[in-house]
């Protein structure tokens, strides 16, 4: 994932996560950028008020996590994304570059339990497991199925130099206010950049809403 | 003339014969890289996991603390006024306000809600208080949130 790197002078958190802001308002055709803050990378990487679940000790990843770019946006519809920041580069420059994305959607619908897309196996659409009620409406409609699975690689790349992995994480979850979509993925290039992939997240969110509705 | 033409296109001899020499040494050089770069960044790994395993736990972002202490004195500030302890009660305002100020800093879309609500409280606690001018810009303060 060679493209979304901050090298030089521009490896700096908050630049970072400025940039982040702005693909997601190009990604969304907003008028202006989110809210979003740089977290420390040795916080929890939860903000007041978040639905976003406390960061994983270990991240899994080649390089260490130098901080999280943050964004809390409320159009088209809320949502958060917290952005794993890592650091690398070599003697002479130091560089910045992509890590993990964990998206948060609330959703309109009241959930009554847990379920989660099932581990990968192959290039396969693997069903929704977990609570049985919920994860049978969401397989009753394969496309969404389909759709989440495109959404949630645990691969990516490579790039010059290797390959990325992350563990699987798609889940409809209940909280106080309705139910929460959660979504970890990795971001991808694309002609012009990169995609922080927010559209096909917001499609999803809709579609599970429709299902579950 | 035609037979020059036939010589000219024909492939030499030893390009022929280094077209497969070539092929094989070229997947043999992007195994080895393959490999390299799957051992580099299994070390990678391994040294980035060592290095989390050593850390200290993550810690909880500081606008948790402050949205806690935010809500302890609200709280405390309610409990007060109804106890009678009206100096006590508006000091509980004034910090609860403040630090619903510093939330909506922190967390800008959010607590807005709650910090006006924290601002028309001290606004009554001011002008109970005989503070009406204080009192009359909280208020202007809490009426001009979204």
């Amino acid at each position: 994932m060679p493209a979304a790197v901050w090298t030089g002078r521009r490896s700096d958190p908050e630049n970072v996560t400025a940039d982040l802001a702005r693909a997601l308002r190009d990604e969304l055709g907003l008028g202006e950028s989110p809210p979003a803050m740089t977290l420390p990378g040795d916080s929890d990487g939860v903000p007041a008020g978040s639905l976003l679940p406390p960061r994983e000790r270990f991240s899994g990843m080649p390089a260490p996590t130098h901080c999280f770019g943050y964004v809390d946006a409320r159009a088209p519809r809320p949502f958060e994304l917290r952005a794993a920041i890592m650091s690398g580069g070599s003697a002479l420059r130091r560089s910045l570059g992509l890590g993990t994305l964990l998206y948060a959607v609330p959703l309109r619908v009241a959930v009554s339990g847990r379920a989660a897309l099932g581990a990968p196996r192959g290039t396969r659409a693997v069903p929704f497991e977990g609570d049985a009620a919920v994860a049978s409406r969401l397989n009753e409609d394969f496309d969404l199925v389909q759709q989440a699975t495109t959404l949630a690689p645990t691969q990516a790349g490579p790039d010059s130099n290797h390959r990325w992995a992350v563990e699987r994480l798609l889940s409809i979850e209940p909280h106080a206010q309705g139910g929460v979509l959660f979504v970890r993925t990795l971001h991808r290039a694309n002609p012009t950049g990169w995609t922080l992939g927010a559209p096909a997240v917001l499609e999803l969110a809709a579609r599970v809403e429709t299902a579950l509705g | 003339m035609m037979t020059s033409t036939v010589a000219n296109l024909a492939i030499p001899y030893g390009a022929s014969s280094d077209l497969p020499h070539a092929l094989v040494s070229a997947v043999i050089v992007a195994a080895l890289l393959a490999g390299v770069s799957a051992l580099s960044v299994a070390a990678r790994k391994r040294k980035v996991a060592r290095a989390e395993a050593a850390a200290p736990a993550p810690v909880e972002d500081r606008s948790q603390a402050l949205l806690r202490q935010a809500r302890w004195h609200d709280q405390t500030r309610d409990q007060m006024a109804a106890d009678g302890r009206s100096a006590e009660a508006l000091a509980q305002a004034r910090t609860a306000a403040d630090q619903w100020r510093e939330l909506t800093r922190l967390r800008p879309g959010r607590f807005q809600a709650e910090q006006q609500a924290a601002l028309n409280r001290l606004g009554e606690l001011l002008a109970a208080s005989g503070q009406p001018d204080e009192a009359a810009r909280v208020q202007r303060e809490a009426a001009g949130i979204a």
